[in-house]
This record gives structure tokens, C-alpha cells and sequence, in this order.
């Protein structure tokens, strides 16, 4: 559920259809991952789970694992 | 705005640490050597625990001591230290029922307080360090750390009073960096980690390959390539060129290779270190550049500028003004990271050109890139030619920029039209 949901936003953020997003994927595997893709990728993940992350938060995240954690921790049904 | 021509070039650099008010000790010296064999022998001797940390803060102590001195500086150091303690525990404590605005406006305030410190004659009407300035070696670093702690207080594990004051004075990062994270340097402060076996061949290997890129080929090379001795009015087109092109590896040299000691100092130690550079000369673009060239300075300002910058622009705003005010975002960045360096105009244009360059990039991605045909786009993503080409071009971008490092722009322009046989 989660996984598929996440990987609908990251196919919407980095307009790739067939992206197929893992736990341990950061932005070095992402071509287009860059610093503003990636404030673009957590305000819509923001916005499709309805939560809204702490700037320390963000600056923690290295890899997709990590943003799901972080979804989990103010959406714990979705774990 | 300082002027331009001053020692400013360093600045950040061991080679400025000591000022005319404080004592230089290089890393190098005997001095220095007992400190880190003192500090090997406490941190590895001792079991973990309140003694070891207490023994650790006093060798950092020490060595602060050599450097600070004086009543003035030692209680600004002081206020700065416990405010931000104080301040990150506040925080934690008090969790959303203080706004996030104010943390905000704290942050904000310690940039502020930085620039007004490095530079007395900035704003000297309001500066309250014009009158009284404050001559504290590494600052900036203790600033940055005071910013990290604070902003990001309440995902810290493992706070105390002491494994912060270590963290902030630790003796092999107090001059010049890296600016090391807490939580990272808590593991190794509290944890057994220190005590688990090292590999010190490897770790000499790379101290003695910092002494000789910094004491060796930088320390011996730097005023050459920084146009000092000789003058750039009394070199030819051709040793102009050579000049100029060697700044950027001769800087890499003398700031690297302290890394390197410092780095390999605190491994002996059993503190890992972040790394300050990620061969930086591979760079295709000046975005890259600076995701590889002082990485600990530029990730402080990403994660403590940028990020909250544009997410707030992505979340707040319209589609329509989100491009065009996350290009805003990193032009602001970009000028934040060139003026710390030094507030003079030199470092303003240096800013100004690399921002440029950066908003130009993101601007080319959005639409130029996406109009090029998919063989142009292939060609242009895999081709060795381009990558090469890119590297060789940023690589000479960077080079001519930190001309304006050292020189104003008038000056600069000047040599720069000298190394293609023009003269005003």
C-alpha cells in the first residue's frame, strides 16, 4: 500500500512512468534528484499523506527507507 | 564591504587561523603533535564514561586556550556555548508551544550575528562589534554547529552539557572544520565506538598525505598561483594562464590536505569524520561543484537555507512563482556561501557569477533540455566528449571566478584581459 502509493508520487514528481522505487534508492540512483526534486518530492509526499515534516526531518532523510519511516511516524496505519 | 587585497584569500583556512591577536600553532608543529598524542592516549586510554569525557574537554580546552584568550572573547564563547544549549533544550521541552517562527528568527539571528562578527565595518552603524570587535578563531564553525544544535534539536539523541561543549570545541575541527554533525559525533563521544580496534596504518598514511599536500606543495605554491610573488602585472599571457589555472588544485591542496590531518587526528581518536571534498575536479557544472568542494560548509547552508527556503516556496506557493522563486532560493544560497568567505566586492561578484550560473542550469533543465531532440539528449547525457568538455569548462569557470577572490573586479577584468592579450 505505502510502497505503491509512494511510488506513484515519485512516477508523478519525476515524470517516469516505469520508475520503480526500492527501501535503499537515494538521489545518487535518480537522475533527476536533485536539491529542488527533492523539495519537490517531499511537499508532495507532504501532500498526498497529509503530514507535514519538520525541516530536521528532511534534512535526515539519505534514502526512500527513510522518507518511509518518516511517513509511518505521523501515519502509523500505513506500516 | 572590506576591501579587496587582504590575506583575504584564505580565509577559513588554517593559514589565516591565527590572527595578530592570537598565536598560530600549524599542524605541523611538536606542539601540536603532543596535543593529539594526549588526546589519543585520553580518549583510547580511559573507559568510556564521565572521566573520559571530562579529560577529553579538557585537552579541548587546552588547545582553545592557545588559540582564545582574553576576557572578551572567552565570555562571548562562553554565552554562545551555554545560549545554545540552553536554547536546543528550550526547544525540546517546550516542543510546539513555542511557534516555529521563533526558532526561525533564532536561526536567523545567528547568520546575522556571523557576518556582523567576521566583518566589524558591516553595517559599522548598527554593528555592536564595530566598536568592540571580537577577534574569536572559528567562529563560523562554532556558529554553524550552534545553527545545526538548534535547528535540529529535537532529533538529537544523547544531549548533555558536556558532549556538547566538546562537540563544539573539539580540538581537531575547532579552526577550520569539518562542521561534523552532533549526532554523529555523539556515537563516537559516548558510545564504546572509540574503543573499538583501529587500523593505524592507513589512517598515518593519510596524515602524512595531508602534511605534504599542505606543509609541502600548498604552504610553497599558493602565492604563486594566487598572483602574489610574483605580481600578475610582471607575468607573461602565458604564466598568467598557468597562474590562474593552478589556484583552484593549489586551494584544494592546502584545504584537503588539512581535512586530511584533521580528519585522520580525530581517527586515531575513533571519531569518524565527515568528508569535506568528493574529487571535486570531476564536477560537470557548478552545482555539482559545490556537492563536492567543502561539502560540510555547503550542506549546512542546504539543509539550514535552502531547504527550508524552498519548501516553504514549494508549499506555499502557486505552481506559477514556484520555479521562479526556488531559482531566488539558490541565487540567495549561493551568495550566502560566497560572502562568508569574506564581505568584500570580490567575493560579492564571485557570488553573483555563481549564482548566475546556478540559476542558468536549473532554468536550462526546465527548458532547454526538455526542447533538445532525443539524439541531442542522448548524446548529450552519455557522450565521455560532453562529460569531459563539461568537467574542463566548470573547471575553468571556477578558476576564473576566484580571481575576484583575491582582486576586485576591476583588477580582476583586468587580468583576465591580459591573459588573452588585452589591454585596457
Amino acid at each position: 500500500m505505502l510502497q505503491d502509493d509512494l511510488q506513484a508520487v515519485f512516477r508523478k514528481v519525476f515524470e517516469d512512468s516505469a520508475l520503480v522505487i526500492a527501501d535503499d534508492m537515494s538521489a545518487a540512483d535518480i537522475e533527476k534528484w536533485d536539491s529542488l526534486a527533492h523539495i519537490n518530492l517531499v511537499v508532495e509526499v507532504e501532500k498526498f499523506f497529509g503530514a507535514r515534516f519538520k525541516n530536521a526531518e528532511i534534512a535526515r532523510l539519505q534514502c526512500i527507507g527513510d522518507l518511509k519511516k518518516l511517513i509511518t511516524k505521523y501515519r502509523p496505519e500505513l506500516a | 564591504m572590506k576591501q579587496e587585497g587582504s590575506p583575504a584569500v584564505f580565509d577559513g583556512l588554517p593559514a589565516s587561523a591565527g590572527s595578530a591577536a592570537v598565536p598560530a600553532m600549524p599542524l605541523n608543529s611538536w606542539h601540536f603533535l603532543v596535543i593529539c598524542v594526549a588526546a589519543v592516549l585520553v580518549v583510547r586510554g580511559l573507559p568510556v564514561g564521565l572521566v573520559r569525557k571530562a579529560a577529553l574537554a579538557a585537552v579541548n580546552l587546552y588547545f582553545l586556550f592557545l588559540f582564545v584568550w582574553g576576557l572578551y572573547p572567552l565570555a562571548a564563547l562562553l554565552v554562545l556555548l551555554l545560549a545554545t544549549y540552553g536554547l536546543g533544550e528550550l526547544k525540546v521541552r517546550c516542543g510546539d508551544r513555542i511557534p516555529g517562527g521563533v526558532w526561525t528568527l533564532v536561526i536567523a539571528a545567528l547568520w546575522v550575528l556571523l557576518f556582523l562578527v567576521k566583518d566589524p565595518n558591516l553595517a559599522s552603524g548598527v554593528n555592536p562589534f564595530s566598536a568592540h570587535p571580537l577577534r574569536l578563531v572559528g567562529i563560523s564553525y562554532l556558529v554553524f554547529r550552534s545553527i545545526h544544535y538548534i535547528a535540529d534539536a529535537e532529533c538529537l539523541e544523547g544531549r548533555s552539557l558536556l558532549t556538547f561543549v566538546n562537540y563544539a570545541i573539539f580540538f581537531p575541527t575547532f579552526l577550520a572544520g569539518p562542521i561534523e554533525r552532533y549526532e554523529r559525533f555523539q556515537v563516537f563521544h559516548d558510545s564504546g565506538d572509540p574503543q573499538a580496534p583501529m587500523e593505524p596504518l592507513p589512517i598515518f598514511h593519510r596524515i602524512a598525505n595531508g602534511l605534504v599536500k599542505k606543509y609541502v606543495l600548498a604552504d610553497n605554491l599558493l602565492a604563486w598561483g594566487s598572483l602574489s610573488h610574483p605580481p600578475a602585472d610582471q607575468l607573461a599571457p602565458p604564466m598568467l594562464w598557468l597562474s590562474v589555472m593552478s589556484l583552484l588544485v593549489l586551494l584544494y591542496l592546502d584545504f584537503s590536505g588539512y581535512c586530511d590531518i584533521v580528519i585522520g587526528v580525530a581517527a586515531l581518536m575513533g571519531f569518524r569524520l565527515m568528508e569535506n571534498f568528493n574529487r571535486p575536479f570531476l564536477a560537470t557544472s557548478v552545482q555539482d561543484f559545490w556537492t563536492r568542494w567543502h561539502i560540510s560548509l555547503t550542506s549546512i547552508v542546504r539543509d539550514y537555507v535552502f531547504t527550508p527556503l524552498s519548501h516553504f516556496v514549494v508549499y506555499h506557493f502557486s505552481r506559477r512563482w514556484q520555479f521562479p522563486l526556488a531559482c531566488a532560493v539558490y541565487f540567495f544560497a549561493m551568495m550566502l556561501i560566497a560572502l562568508w568567505h569574506n564581505t568584500t566586492w570580490g567575493f560579492f561578484v564571485f557570488g553573483l557569477l555563481h549564482g548566475a550560473m546556478l540559476v542558468g542550469l536549473q532554468v536550462f533543465r526546465r527548458y532547454g533540455y526538455p526542447r533538445l531532440g532525443r539524439g541531442p539528449r542522448e548524446f548529450f547525457d552519455r557522450s565521455p566528449l560532453v562529460a569531459w568538455g563539461s568537467r574542463a569548462m566548470n573547471y575553468a569557470f571556477v578558476s576564473f571566478t576566484m580571481l575576484f577572490w583575491q582582486y576586485g573586479p576591476a583588477e580582476s577584468v583586468s587580468i583576465l584581459g591580459r591573459m588573452v592579450g588585452w589591454q585596457p
